[in-house]
């Protein structure tokens, strides 16, 4: 429980690599630290990383001929335009992911839609989701389960490709567990077939 | 996302499991839990606090070992119920134990490594048993964020060293001859 607590926390800064407690900076230094809580040792090497700074141009630095304003601050010179609403935006606005510049408020809506693959930082494990479907068909064949969850196991595993194939992983588990559902749903229907035939007293 | 991605580890724990990648800007840390994927980046340009140090992980021990001791005690108690006298009815039951035993003792005895990279947003912890390949992962973390932080104080000293031109100060505004 206590775990599961540590792990939901948000992150706050650099921790006690074991006991997790708040490492300020009067804390963080290079070599063989003592944690002042657990009183453990570890190693450590401490950075102190610059700060990136924007380079904003105003309207009225730009000169006479001017550049176009920024539609969210009037002050200042647009370098770009959002490429879905076309608005005129400065680089404090430009929200840049490696897939083009989108304003703020067209980022959001891009990224809750999911559209925006380098944005997206919560998704469906469906490779995994596969495996456990084949594997519960499996167990279950004998119980007329092999064909739902056949294609299921199919179903997952052509999502599953389509999301490694997107993601440059390898897709061989996948492609087997694809296989296994397409078998246990294959033997699911033969046990239908099976069962029909019996009951209907067609069985030699 | 990124296909020039390498694994640096994967630890799992009760609730799922964690994979660590390096990618060019950074690490890449994924969390599967309920079948659930949770993507979160540590840049390399943002690390504050990287650490490495050697620990045994007192539940893995004692899970493991509760779960061996299980099944060496349910072997133990067939065994003594049956009466057989045969030492060769308890073999599946160590055979059963027997990895989670392994695991344990192997764990009690040479730990597991662990490099943490703590950045201004976010951290990656990488566990490796090897002793070695953690060193040289540590090393190789250093250097990267070396790298990356130096790139970036460059960039941002040239970006100072860009002159503006100010802007032209503005004549007073006239009084309206209303107001006087």
């Amino acid at each position: 429980m206590a775990t599961a607590a540590r792990k939901t926390a948000p992150y706050e800064g650099p921790e006690c690599p074991r006991c997790a407690i708040l490492f300020g900076d009067d804390l963080r230094s290079s070599g063989t630290i003592i944690c002042p809580n657990c009183g453990l040792t570890f190693e450590a090497s401490a950075f102190n990383p610059p700060q990136r700074k924007l380079q904003v141009v105003e309207v009225a630095q730009s000169g006479p001929e001017g550049a176009n304003a920024c539609a969210n601050h009037e002050r200042n010179t647009a370098v770009t335009s959002c490429q879905r609403c076309g608005l005129y935006i400065c680089s404090l606005c430009d929200m840049n992911v490696g897939t083009g510049s989108y304003c703020p408020s067209c980022f959001d809506r891009v990224r809750t839609e999911g559209s925006l693959s380098p944005a997206t930082t919560r998704f469906k494990d469906y490779a995994s989701m596969a495996r456990t479907s084949a594997i519960v068909g499996f167990l279950f064949m004998f119980m007329f389960l092999g064909l739902p969850f056949g294609a299921l196991t199919i179903y997952y595993a052509r999502k599953g490709l389509k999301q490694a194939k997107a993601e440059g992983r390898p897709t061989a588990g996948i492609r087997v567990a694809g296989t296994f559902g397409f078998l246990e749903a294959l033997v699911g229907i033969g046990y239908i077939v099976f069962g029909v035939l019996a009951f209907m007293g067609k069985l030699p | 996302m990124n296909p020039t991605r390498t694994r640096l580890g994967r630890s799992a724990h009760a609730f799922g499991r964690e994979d660590v990648f390096e990618v060019p800007e950074g690490l890449e840390v994924e969390s599967r839990e309920n079948y659930e994927v949770i993507r979160k980046r540590v840049l390399f340009e943002e690390v504050q606090f990287v650490t490495i140090h050697r620990e045994i992980g007192v539940w893995f021990v004692i899970l493991n070992g509760l779960i061996g001791g299980f099944f060496l005690f349910l072997g133990m108690v067939i065994f003594n119920a049956t009466q057989s006298g045969n030492v060769w009815a308890l073999m599946p039951w160590v055979v059963m134990a027997s990895p989670f035993l392994i695991a344990a003792a192997l764990r009690a005895i040479y730990g597991v490594n662990v490099v943490s990279v703590f950045g201004r947003r976010s951290k990656a912890v990488i566990r490796t048993g090897r002793k070695l390949k953690a060193r040289e992962l540590y090393g190789r973390m250093l250097t990267r964020v070396r790298q990356a932080q130096s790139k970036l104080e460059r960039e941002v000293a040239e970006i100072a060293a860009v002159e503006i031109p100010q802007a032209p100060e503005m004549p007073p505004m006239p009084i309206p001859e209303s107001a006087s």
